[in-house]
C-alpha cells in the first residue's frame, strides 16, 4: 500500500502590479476630481444653492456658526466688536468680504455683519454657499 | 597582456514596497482631504446702503418667515415661485424695481439663500436685506 503522499504546492508570490495599477488610478481620480477642502475657522456648514457663481477664495472671511458665534482673523468676536476689527484689518475695498454663515444660523446675524462691514467702509459682501456636484 | 574585462552589473528587481507605501499614503491623504462640493457665492447688500443714488422706484417687499413661508406684498408664495412672482410685479409697474427681503426673527440662513437664488434666477435686481 502506498503511503499518503503530500504533494508540495509551490507558493507563487502575489503579483503587486495590478494592485499598484488600481491604487494609482484611484490616486489620479482623487487628484483630478476632488479639491482640497477649504478650512473654516468655526464649524460652519454653508447653505446649499445650485445656481451661484464660483466662490472667490482670496477674499478675507467672516464666519458665523450655527450658535451665532462670529469669528474673523482667527478670533472669536462679539457682534459689536466686528466693525472695529474690520476697520483695524484695513482691508482692500475692491476685494470685498466673504461671509461664511452656517445654513442654520439666524439670518439676522447677516444684517449685523452687513452693518458692521458698512461701518468699516467695506461695501461688497459675498455670502458663501455650497454647490453640490459641480 | 590580459584582455579588458567588463564587470557585468547585476540587475536587481526594483523594490516596489516603498513605492506602494508612498502611493497609499498619498491616496489616503487625497481621499480624506478632498471635497466634491464647490463653493459659490451670492452678493448681499443691506437695504438703504445705496443711498447715494436716489431713485424714483421702490423695491417689492418680500418677507421671509422662520417657518419657511415667504410673502410677496402679503401674498404667500413658495421659494421656487418667488423670483417669477416678483419679476411679474416689477415688469408690470414703472414704480417698482428690485426687492427687499425682510428677514423675520429666527429665520435660518438657508431660507434666505433660497429666496436670494430664486430672485437671482429671475433677474430681479437689486435685492437688499432688511430687518
Amino acid at each position: 500500500m502506498m503511503g499518503l503522499h503530500h504533494t508540495h504546492i509551490p507558493r507563487k508570490e502575489a503579483d503587486p502590479l495590478p494592485l499598484i495599477n488600481i491604487v494609482f488610478l484611484m490616486l489620479v481620480f482623487f487628484l483630478l476630481a476632488g479639491t482640497i477642502a477649504p478650512t473654516y475657522e468655526l464649524d460652519v456648514k454653508p447653505a446649499k444653492a445650485q445656481e451661484t457663481r464660483a466662490g472667490e477664495l482670496r477674499r478675507p472671511a467672516v464666519y458665523i456658526a450655527r450658535g451665532g458665534e462670529i469669528s474673523f482673523n482667527q478670533q472669536e468676536l462679539a457682534p459689536e466688536q466686528l466693525a472695529e476689527m474690520l476697520a483695524a484689518a484695513n482691508l482692500n475695498q475692491d476685494v470685498g468680504l466673504r461671509v461664511v454663515a452656517d445654513r442654520g444660523a439666524d439670518a439676522r446675524l447677516l444684517l449685523s455683519v452687513l452693518a458692521s462691514a458698512q461701518n468699516a467702509g467695506i461695501s461688497r459682501l459675498f455670502l458663501v454657499t455650497l454647490r453640490e456636484g459641480g | 597582456m590580459r584582455p579588458l574585462e567588463f564587470a557585468t552589473p547585476v540587475r536587481r528587481p526594483l523594490p516596489l514596497t516603498p513605492l506602494i507605501d508612498v502611493v497609499f499614503l498619498l491616496l489616503l491623504f487625497f481621499m480624506l482631504a478632498s471635497v466634491f462640493q464647490k463653493e459659490g457665492e451670492i452678493e448681499i447688500a443691506a437695504a438703504g446702503s445705496n443711498a447715494s443714488a436716489p431713485s424714483t422706484t421702490r423695491p417689492v417687499l418680500v418677507r421671509v418667515h422662520a417657518d419657511g413661508r415667504i410673502d410677496v406684498n402679503g401674498e404667500s408664495v413658495s421659494a421656487d415661485d418667488l423670483g417669477r412672482a416678483v419679476a411679474t410685479i416689477t415688469q408690470n409697474s414703472d414704480l417698482l424695481a428690485g426687492a427687499v427681503l425682510q428677514i423675520r426673527e429666527g429665520t435660518a440662513v438657508q431660507r434666505v439663500v433660497e429666496a436670494l437664488t430664486s430672485l437671482q434666477s429671475s433677474r430681479v435686481r437689486p435685492v437688499a436685506l432688511a430687518h
